[in-house]
């Protein structure tokens, strides 16, 4: 009635009782302002600030009205004035409704129903629900807890009766066995809060995993439960009961726990609940733990002690037995105090602690009691059992108990005092290494040095000293000092001496304890020793060791310090790929990363006054680099270019496309300049072929280059011959080898081109291959080894790199422009001279089908002689094309890829697969449509299930559609015909849906020839050789003289072998 | 005014409602589960466990259930993601 009253909805004969009775009235009302101002203080204690906003609020205003009701109550009573209500803004002061906005807002948020969890029984029920939302079904609830994790097995749930929630509304329910969704329940506490799973179920999950961490410490112990009943019999079981439960931590989850995780029990105590859940999980991991050990024999009897604790180990998953009440009793009581150290309430954990080595080099263990001293402070344990009593003591003494079993050498006698103990080196990285954490899982507290668990390798550390020496460079000489480091740990010998005496050799590096491998400081010793007379060394060979050329080193390899040419070298190559340098302004193009990081490297090599080896696979453009960085320096003096003769004209292409500013002489041919000296003074670049430099050496080794560029490096592999020796005469500032394939044969061939282009530098050819060949052990080959070397004498990159294939287009085209022999422009001249000495005549088909056959011999010509001639002669030699192609497939099945090579001319084709299989000795085949199907589909599948490279050659008729060879990457497209859609065809064979690599695709053409003009009309351009052709012209049109101009050869872009050696021959 | 229940103050009711349906957590719970190289420590410390059997027979049936335990309990864990990475020693 006083609360209708206040509320100003009091009905009359409440009013009138009310009147009735005002001393009481007032009582009551003044009751009811006490209650609401306790409410109101508590309500400053809610956790939510914007529940204690509303919550505020609401009470507040209550406040009010029953501020006024106390008035007009007492005033009724006749107290009037005397009577003074609390100021209504009292919830000002304590903070709750100050923050109270409008008083619209809602108790608790209603939303959709989500999934709650209970613990009802000592078992889970799922059942959906929340404030203000109707339950879900019984159905709805399986499709929530489906919707968390697919995979969830509700086999084995069972309908229960439906829960009741706020509200009085039934909620439908589900009671799920534990073991079939405890890892369900596990996973729903680390899932981020959302629209799914209610706070109780997440609740119910978090003590869940706390039960999960517990048996993972292996937390846990086995007891007897027994049900005893009137009769001599009691039914037992193992109940598996968590161990070590932490107290603090207990009652802080008991605190959180939400009342509907215990709707059917709203008064059960939270600790009593969480230590239930705890208790569920713990015996359900282990019990299903015990069920997939060996089960042992029940006993036949459990009358006796021994027989029930042989039923206990029988039944330690759990199952259910018999047993005399009395001896079922005795073993229950027996466990339990066995258990108890670490089942009933304990305080702190015992402190264990290693303290680092003294001066003398002993480790200190000691034991102390956390919470024992004077302000809660730790005191040594043999302090805290002398001044503690009864059950402090007692706990106390049963935890030493347990520490001295699994440390028995806390124990040890003659220690100065209990819980102290001197261990020696091995005991100590026992007790970092093993020890420690077994302390740790059996509920102790440890605190030990840092400990690193994997040994650094030893590494050789070559300090150098700028020791005044007038020379430079790599004849500068340094004073040294040797050492070894293990992590940041300097040794000397006698430091490496004094510990591989040790029987467990223990170090401090980077704030971390580690053991040394007793391996690896012999293998540091020995490499010391073999070096620690050596005082000074010049900057090369400060390099050889730093490359691990020169003798044997540890396993961590050999790193300098300090100050000279050598060390400064290695830091700034230390940094691999080099910074990227953008080109010269007058550079006519974009190089990629990888090339702005090759030119970074060869400016690098300028300013160290080193030579190098440019390694970058086939296709990624080392011309290009090589031109911008020659045109960077082209006012230091002339480069000298030596260059396979198949690549000679692509070099003046290439230099013409980037470089145009480049001043390029040819130096190659019968008309090619006497006077060497003049040429290099008046060019900046002068390419010539490897048979030209070997006949003209004494002219160009008269000439000071800046620089000797020799591509296709691999040609100097042997350096006893002629090729090799005849360019190491030639005189330059700097040599740079270019090569796809720096170590074809082995570490000799790198040897070779490494010591061509830095003489003396790189040491003995067996040292340096006995040096780097460790390095190509585990089956890493020789790409580890050029890896030990990148960044400094050589830059390797390849298209199998990631990041080099990410930035290459799918597909590279590339134009090779071949020079022909001298047999195949002559057979090339006699054709034409024929066609125009005895011009086609008839009609239009007949002149036609003439020229056609004039110009389908031409091309075979320039494909190579024996295509044309149909002769028996090896093939070798006698064709530019097949020349490069050979240089193209050497390369391609060096890097273990393979290769696609179309004709148009299925004979040719037939011809040169027999000339590739015996090069290669083995089998490569050609595709053409004269195979029987059979045969086609099996040299396909052959090919395509070769191991590493491979070569197939394909007329293009037949191979040009419906085939899907992604297994290639490289494409050379070996003759040229008019329509180019037929070529993008066979390119497209690889280049396709599948292919995962770059396709570099070449067309070869013979530079002067009809190859070239069928470039231009496939390049659109209708003007030919300067003839402009109507569109209903046709060849057959042509006149003699029109005809000679059309297909003639173009002598200022004919590029003739010479008579004599091919660049191979040369290279033997 | 006695027998008559008293009618909960709305604000009191709107605590109590917060408790039973509880709040959310801003974040899940973070890995925080270390197992253990050695899951019998614990019962090791206890000394041998008074079953009037075989000692030996007694250790190893519990000693193989433990390790089977410590296993099962690190799946649950890991599938939950609540494995932490051991990054040392002990204590440090």
């Amino acid at each position: 009635m006083v609360e209708n009253e206040a509320a100003g909805e009091a009905a009359p004969g409440d009013l009138a009782a009310l009147d009735g009775d005002r001393l009481r009235w007032l009582r009551v009302a003044q009751a009811l302002l006490r209650d609401t101002e306790d409410a109101l203080e508590e309500a400053g204690e809610l956790p939510e600030p914007a529940l204690r906003a509303q919550v505020g609020a609401d009470l507040d205003a209550e406040l009010r009205l029953l501020s006024a009701a106390v008035t007009r109550a007492a005033v009724a009573a006749g107290l009037g004035t005397l009577w003074q209500a609390p100021p209504p803004s009292r919830a000002a002061a304590n903070g709750a409704a100050s923050e109270a906005g409008t008083t619209d807002v809602a108790a608790v948020p209603a939303g959709p129903p989500r999934l709650q969890g209970s613990w009802v029984d000592g078992g889970l029920v799922l059942w959906a629900g929340g404030p203000g939302a109707k339950p879900l079904s019984a159905e709805e609830v399986v499709a929530l807890a489906v919707s968390i994790d697919s995979t969830l097995d509700t086999g084995g749930w069972t309908r229960r009766k439906p829960v009741i929630v706020p509200g009085g509304e039934q909620a439908e329910a589900w009671a799920v066995p534990l073991d079939r969704i405890l890892g369900w329940l596990v996973a729903v506490a680390s899932t981020p809060p959302g629209e799914v799973v209610a706070p109780s179920l997440r609740w119910l999950g978090e003590v869940a995993a706390w039960a999960v961490e517990l048996s993972a410490l292996g937390r846990a112990v086995p007891i007897l439960r027994r049900s005893t009943g009137s009769g001599p019999t009691a039914r037992c079981r193992v109940r598996w009961t968590p161990a070590l439960v932490d107290k603090g931590r207990l009652e802080a989850a008991a605190a959180r726990r939400p009342g509907a995780a215990v709707i059917t029990a709203p008064a059960e105590d939270a600790v009593v609940t969480t230590r239930s859940v705890l208790g569920s999980v713990v015996d359900t991991l282990f019990r299903h733990a015990a069920s997939l050990a060996r089960k042992i024999p029940e006993p036949p009897a459990t009358t006796t002690a021994a027989e029930v604790g042989e039923a206990i180990l029988a039944g330690l998953a759990g199952e259910r037995f018999d047993a005399a009440e009395r001896v079922a009793g005795m073993v229950e009581h027996r466990l339990n105090r066995w258990a108890r150290p670490v089942t009933a309430d304990v305080g702190p954990p015992l402190l264990v602690r290693l303290a680092e080595p003294d001066s003398e080099g002993v480790w200190l263990l000691s034991v102390h009691v956390p919470g024992a001293g004077a302000g809660g402070g730790e005191v040594p344990v043999e302090v805290a059992m002398g001044t503690s009593r009864g059950e402090e003591r007692r706990a106390v003494e049963v935890a030493y108990g347990r520490l001295e079993r699994l440390v028995p050498l806390v124990s040890r006698p003659g220690r100065a005092r209990r819980g102290e103990v001197a261990l020696s080196d091995t005991e100590a990285w026992e007790l970092l290494s093993e020890v420690g954490p077994s302390l740790e899982a059996a509920g102790f507290s440890v605190q030990v040095p840092r400990l690193q668990r994997r040994s650094p390798s030893p590494v050789l550390r070559l300090f150098t000293k700028e020791g005044g020496s007038p020379q430079v460079g790599a004849n500068q000489l340094v004073d040294v000092r040797w050492s070894v480091l293990i992590g940041d740990l300097e040794l000397g010998a006698a430091d490496i001496a004094r510990l591989a005496a040790q029987a467990k050799p223990l170090v401090r590096t980077g704030g971390r304890w580690v053991a040394l491998e007793r391996a690896d400081l012999a293998e540091a010793a020995a490499a010391l020793a073999e070096r620690s007379k050596v005082t000074q060394m010049t900057g090369g060979a400060v390099l050889r060791e730093a490359l691990g050329l020169e003798g044997s080193g540890p396993s961590g390899g050999i790193r300098v310090d300090g100050e000279g040419w050598a060390a400064d070298l290695l830091r700034e190559a230390g940094a691999f790929p080099p910074p990227p340098v953008d080109p010269p302004e007058a550079f006519r193009g974009t190089l990629r990363s990888y090339q702005a990081e090759a030119l970074g490297w060869l400016t690098f090599l300028d300013r160290a006054g080193l030579g190098g080896c440019l390694a970058l696979d086939m296709g990624l453009g080392k011309t290009a680099t090589v031109l911008a960085r020659i045109l960077s320096t082209a006012d230091q003096g002339p480069t000298l270019a030596v260059v396979p003769q198949a690549v000679l004209t692509n070099w003046a292409a290439e230099a013409n496309r980037f470089t145009p500013r480049l001043r390029v002489a040819i130096h190659h041919g019968a008309a090619r300049s006497d006077d060497v000296v003049r040429m290099a003074a008046h060019h900046d670049l002068v390419v010539t072929t490897f048979g030209t430099a070997i006949r003209d050496i004494d002219s160009l080794a008269s000439v000071k280059w800046d620089r000797i560029v020799v591509d296709e490096a691999q040609n100097i592999k042997n350096p006893a011959s002629e090729t090799a020796k005849s360019l190491r005469r030639l005189p330059g500032r700097s040599r740079l080898a270019l090569t796809g394939t720096p170590v074809e044969n082995g570490l000799g061939d790198l040897w070779a081109i490494l010591d061509f282009t830095n003489p003396g530098l790189v040491g003995a050819r067996d040292a340096f291959v006995a040096g780097l060949s460790g390095k190509t052990l585990g089956g890493q080959g020789a790409e580890a080894a050029l890896r030990a070397l990148n960044g400094l004498l050589v830059f390797r990159r390849t298209k199998s790199e990631p990041e080099i294939g990410a930035e290459l287009p799918d597909k590279i085209d590339e134009l090779e422009r071949c020079a022909m022999t001298a047999e195949q422009v002559g057979l090339y001249q006699a054709v034409l001279d024929k066609l125009v000495a005895d011009p086609p005549t008839g009609d239009t088909k007949v002149r036609n089908g003439r020229v056609l056959a004039a110009i389908t011999a031409l091309k075979q010509i320039c494909d190579h002689p024996a295509a044309y001639t149909h002769d028996d002669r090896p093939l070798a030699g006698r064709s530019g094309k097949l020349s490069r192609l050979e240089q193209v497939a050497d390369a391609v099945r060096a890097a273990g890829e393979k290769l696609l090579i179309f004709t148009h001319f299925a004979s040719w084709g037939e011809r040169l697969a027999d000339h590739l299989s015996d090069r290669y000795d083995e089998p490569v085949g050609c595709y053409h449509g004269g195979l029987a199907r059979g045969a086609r589909d099996k040299m396909i599948a052959d090919w395509k299930a070769r191991q590493g490279g491979g070569i197939l050659v394909l007329s293009l008729k037949a191979g040009g559609t419906g085939l899907n060879l992604t297994e290639a990457s490289h494409v050379v497209l070996y003759d040229r015909w008019w329509n180019p859609a037929v070529e993008d065809q066979a390119r497209d064979r690889a280049w396709r849906i599948g292919q995962e690599r770059t396709v570099v695709s070449r067309r070869f053409v013979c530079p002067g020839t009809i190859d070239e003009r069928v470039e231009e009309v496939v390049a659109g351009k209708r003007r030919i050789a300067d003839l402009v052709l109507p569109a209903s012209s046709s060849l057959g049109d042509l006149s003699a003289e029109q005809l000679r101009v059309a297909l003639g050869l173009r002598p200022d872009q004919l590029v003739a072998a010479e008579d004599g050696s091919t660049d191979e021959e040369a290279a033997a | 005014m006695s027998g008559r229940r008293r009618k909960k103050p709305a604000a009191v009711a709107a605590a109590d409602a917060a408790k039973f349906w509880g709040s959310d957590v801003d974040e899940p719970i973070a890995p925080f589960i270390r197992p253990t190289a050695d899951p019998t420590a614990l019962l090791r410390s206890l000394g041998p466990i008074p079953l009037t059997v075989q000692d030996k027979l007694a250790a190893a049936q519990l000693h193989a259930v433990y390790e089977k335990a410590t296993m099962v309990a690190t799946a649950v864990a890991s599938a939950a993601s609540l494995v932490e990475v051991d990054e040392g020693s002990p204590g440090s």
